[in-house]
């Protein structure tokens, strides 16, 4: 275009600055911190890499690391491929809007309110679950849903899955209108069944779509905190500790602000490293 | 899938999505008796009433307010740095672009909690801790980067040759902009301006960390501070919830069309 050179920097200057200074200069600052020892906000010594020694041997970073990475694999079984497939059933019916704005609407709602609802829906003496389960005489199945150690990390994915499957329906029904209708009316003619035209044709035309929606939900499973922070922090015991939570209370409750910035650093490396592996995944 | 099954598939989650809302809606107008005796029932009587104790008594019509004002700047600040931004990158020619518009993507990719140890300190040594702006400030520069990118693929879809029409016709930057740019940009300013809204309104972690004082506290903290100190009164705690939501979801369901093309314009590409 013709505008002159400097007017470009111009235009890019404010949003430069604000996301200098909030974003790229504290994400240097984490990694030189995580070198410190600190005792006050202001008081630090240097550390070497004792932080990072520690955390190889923490095993609430390993524990917590784990639930990051269940939790996106869950994310991607279930949002996901839900998504996909009411997305896939709904293309063709004339209330798909109507419908795709209903299974959006979980994803409008605050993490903290999703949370109370979902608190008490899991609640064991008068949550809906269990009242659901005796209801048809599952009596057996019934419990105290995130109180259980082994339960809990899972039934809070639900609850996140519950914020995030209509934003995968939505995105994959955009996605589908954009291809080419030829393609399935051959496939018709040449007499695929419904099953065969979704795994030959829909899955690898969506595959950029779907990529995007992975790396997206792995990023998502990284980087959540409100769910979990507002439901069970981390507990019962470390059962639902996560990366977020755990950075949050070694800095904001235990004032080990130098350990918790080498946990931050680590966790900004995995989601570089997993996003850029999966981004060159998609230029392929 | 044959028909029924379809319809009963989507009907699931139809139950699915909308269940644990209007659990919360109907406890909100239940009394503490009916809430425990009749979960899923609608109440005998609706009690308005728990909305007005929510909202003067323990002071939502304050906190409704606070969200209020970090959401608008946070809204206004994110379109406007990104409408610039993301011109520039689409329309115009100079050297880093590419590398500027890749340190922005980066944004995309960096988890909040690990920044905030370094943003608290920042934000107190800018004597913002306990300030509206120092919530604004880091909010808005979240946002930023998925603003950018969605304005510059916005602007990639505007052909350069109505530009070139303008500019012969002798119009200069400013009125190129105001008066050309704009009105083109304004579905995709509308749908970052509706994006932005709702990630601002449900932003729980800056929030918790920058603000102490209740005074100024938004609508997502103080409802997190109302259960702990309301535990076991279940309705006022759904009808605090509901004024917490219900915003959101009323401005989404009437323009939902333009919200989830924004969505889905950077997503699909």
């Amino acid at each position: 275009m013709v505008m002159k050179n400097w007017k470009a920097y111009l235009f890019i200057l404010p949003a430069f600055a604000l996301y200098g200074s909030f974003i790229l200069v504290p994400s240097i600052q984490n990694v030189v911190y995580s070198f410190f020892h600190w005792t006050t906000l202001t008081e630090g010594t240097f550390n070497g890499i004792k932080n990072y020694i520690e955390l190889f041997k923490d095993k609430v970073f390993g524990l917590a690391l784990l639930h990051n990475v269940i939790w996106a694999a869950l994310t991607i079984l279930f949002p996901l491929i839900v998504g996909l497939v009411l997305a896939v059933t709904l293309s063709k019916l004339k209330s798909r809007v109507v419908l795709s704005t209903i299974y959006f609407i979980p994803a409008t709602i605050p993490f903290v309110v999703s949370g109370i609802i979902w608190g008490w829906i899991y609640n064991p003496i008068f949550g809906l679950l269990n009242q659901f389960l005796r209801g048809v005489g599952l009596e057996n199945l019934t419990r105290s849903w995130i109180g259980d150690r082994k339960i809990a990390l899972y039934a809070l994915n639900i609850l996140g899955g519950w914020t995030f499957y209509g934003f995968c329906a939505v995105i994959f029904m955009s996605s589908l209108q954009n291809l080419d209708q030829s393609i399935y009316d051959a496939a018709k003619i040449d007499g695929a069944s419904n099953l065969q035209t979704f795994f030959h044709i829909t899955i690898p035309s969506l595959k950029g779509t779907i990529i995007f929606l992975m790396i997206y939900s792995i990023i998502g499973a990284m980087k959540f905190f409100d769910i979990v922070y507002i439901t069970t922090k981390g507990g019962p015991g470390y059962s639902t500790e996560i990366l977020g939570t755990y950075i949050f209370k070694l800095a904001f409750r235990q004032q080990r602000q130098g350990y918790s910035s080498s946990v931050a650093v680590v966790l900004l490396i995995l989601v570089m490293t997993l996003s850029v592996i999966m981004l060159r995944r998609r230029e392929k | 899938m044959n028909k029924i099954g379809k319809y009963f598939f989507l009907m699931i989650f139809i139950v699915f999505s909308l269940l644990p809302l209007f659990i919360v809606i109907l406890t909100s107008l239940k009394t503490e008796k009916e809430m425990f005796s009749n979960v899923l029932g609608f109440p005998q009587i609706p009690q308005w009433s728990n909305y007005g104790q929510v909202w003067t008594k323990s002071g939502f019509n304050r906190f409704f307010i606070n969200s209020v004002i970090i959401t608008i700047p946070v809204v206004l600040i994110v379109v406007t740095c990104s409408s610039l931004a993301g011109y520039a990158f689409s329309k115009m020619r100079f050297k880093g672009r590419n590398i500027l518009f890749f340190i922005f993507l980066i944004g995309l990719m960096i988890p909040v909690p690990s920044l905030l140890i370094p943003l608290y300190r920042n934000v107190n040594g800018l004597k913002m801790l306990d300030t509206r702006l120092g919530v604004i400030l880091p909010q808005a520069s979240i946002v930023l980067p998925f603003g950018i990118f969605l304005m510059r693929t916005f602007f990639d879809g505007i052909d350069d040759e109505i530009l070139e029409a303008a500019r012969i016709d002798g119009a200069n930057d400013i009125n190129l902009i105001t008066k050309v740019m704009v009105p083109l940009a304004s579905p995709g300013i509308k749908a970052l301006s509706l994006i932005s809204f709702m990630w601002a309104w449900q932003e729980y972690l800056i929030p918790l960390v920058m603000i102490r004082e209740e005074r100024i506290k938004p609508l997502t903290v103080a409802l997190d501070i109302f259960i702990g100190r309301y535990s076991t009164s279940y309705t006022l705690i759904a009808t605090a919830a509901v004024i917490v939501f219900i915003p959101i979801t009323i401005v989404f369901l009437i323009t939902q069309k333009t919200f989830i093309q924004g969505l889905t314009m950077g997503a699909i590409k």
